[in-house]
């Protein structure tokens, strides 16, 4: 089953790709005058198996191994220009891949000279440039499904409204660490639910469980609260007091006020809003002394535009000696880990 | 007990944990109480290694069962054990 719809996604991308998507352009040519031992070290040198012949810039033939061959048997070195004979056969540039491969079902020959539309030769195509290219295209393919899978511009999106908003509560009582993470959890399974990308799920995720413990460790109590939109995902963590002296020295990484017992559990190692900062788009942090504490941050959910972009932006060039177009495992990680 | 790990991250303190470890992780501590259990749920971490032998809490270990996140333990120190894991062929965060 898994055989056969590949061969036919393979039979589909021999229309969808183009002859000058995968042919070679940079093409070594000879002129009728050149002589065959002069062609055989030029096909020898670039591992060739043919040339195409150029008569002032017209295309006058093709000269391969097969005719080396039978002139080495003859013993007589002779030009170019007397093994020729044959008609020439040639594609369009702009035809879809499908053309060349009848043609080379139709005349048994191992390559075409490409040509536009005004005659001239662009390019030389094979069997080889074929299979390279079709297996690029079905490369890309497969990346781009794999993209679509882990896209997740679709938070909400399943719900049909002019403005969708949904809102979610979560109380946080003080030194409560026994449910340290729980409020973090409910919101990540919510976001999953309801169709995040795993990125911002975790990006919210981590900044919230680093509230959340705030909330627990400094604060007599507080809540959380969501606001999830399409386009956005806002957590506020507001707490009852007392409040932070100092919100700019409470920034500095490392700088911490939990005490020691809470320090052994590994909390309180003074990085918890460096870590909200780093995976939040916009954060907020006021504190009014004796009173309360509110941290509102907010989460721009991936959508992966950029790779999607580039892989669009490659799509015309399938040929040899381009760029790779395909974003390995690494660029992509890259790209998404990093929000700033 | 079927998780792939995918590399190893090893920190006590829970917000460098946060930062640094990623999905698939194994994460070598010596901290014990259940909270471990839920950093390791938020990160989808393949499981932690307590190590020196650290009695773990009768409530990590229910919390590691509900939220089904493996607990392995260790009589060796962290630093060996990293070491070992190491020379086996498991990368680090920063590695890969």
């Amino acid at each position: 089953m898994e055989e056969r719809r590949q061969l036919t996604r393979v039979e589909e991308l021999t229309y969808e790709v183009k002859i000058e998507q995968v042919m070679t352009a940079d093409v070594l040519t000879v002129t009728p005058d050149t002589m065959m031992s002069a062609a055989k070290e030029i096909m020898r040198k670039h591992r060739i198996s043919g040339m195409p012949v150029l008569e002032k810039r017209r295309l006058a033939g093709v000269v391969s191994t097969e005719d080396i061959i039978t002139t080495l048997e003859q013993g007589v070195d002779v030009a170019v220009r007397e093994k020729i004979g044959k008609p020439v056969i040639t594609c369009f540039a702009d035809e879809p891949l499908a053309q060349a491969i009848r043609r080379f079902d139709m005349y048994g020959y191992g390559r075409f000279p490409v040509v536009n539309r005004r005659g001239r030769l662009v390019g030389i195509i094979t069997r080889g440039d074929i299979i390279h290219g079709l297996l690029r295209a079905l490369e890309l393919d497969y990346h781009e499904e794999e993209i679509l899978k882990h896209e997740a511009s679709y938070l909400l999106e399943h719900v049909d409204s002019e403005h969708t908003r949904l809102f979610l509560y979560y109380g946080v009582k003080a030194r409560d660490f026994a449910h340290a993470g729980y409020a973090a959890k409910q919101i990540k399974r919510a976001l999953i639910r309801l169709g995040a990308h795993p990125q911002s799920v975790r990006r919210v995720t981590i900044a919230a469980f680093e509230a959340e413990t705030n909330i627990i460790i400094h604060s007599n109590g507080g809540r959380i609260t969501v606001l999830i939109q399409p386009d956005a995902i806002r957590v506020m963590a507001t707490d009852t007091g007392p409040g932070i002296p100092d919100v700019e020295m409470a920034m500095k990484p490392g700088f911490s006020t939990a005490p020691d017992w809470v320090r052994e559990m590994g909390f309180g190692s003074g990085m918890g809003l460096t870590n909200i900062r780093r995976c939040a788009s916009t954060m907020r942090l006021e504190s009014i002394p004796g009173r309360k504490t509110c941290l509102e941050y907010t989460v721009i959910p991936e959508k992966s535009i950029a790779l999607r972009e580039q892989l669009k932006g490659g799509q015309n060039d399938f040929t040899r000696n381009s760029r790779p177009i395909i974003a390995d495992g690494k660029n992509r990680a890259a790209q998404i880990d990093e929000p700033d | 007990m079927t998780n792939r790990i995918r590399g190893g991250y090893a920190s006590d303190l829970l917000s460098h944990v946060m930062a640094k470890a990623r999905a698939g992780d194994l994460w070598i501590t010596i901290q014990s109480h259940p909270g471990i259990v839920d950093i390791a749920a938020l990160l989808d971490l393949a499981g932690i290694l307590v190590t020196e032998d650290k009695q773990i809490d009768p409530a990590t270990l229910e919390k590691a069962e509900s939220e089904h996140v493996p607990i392995l333990t260790t009589a060796m120190t962290t630093f060996t054990t990293v070491g070992e894991l190491f020379r086996q062929g498991l990368p680090g965060v920063d590695q890969t």
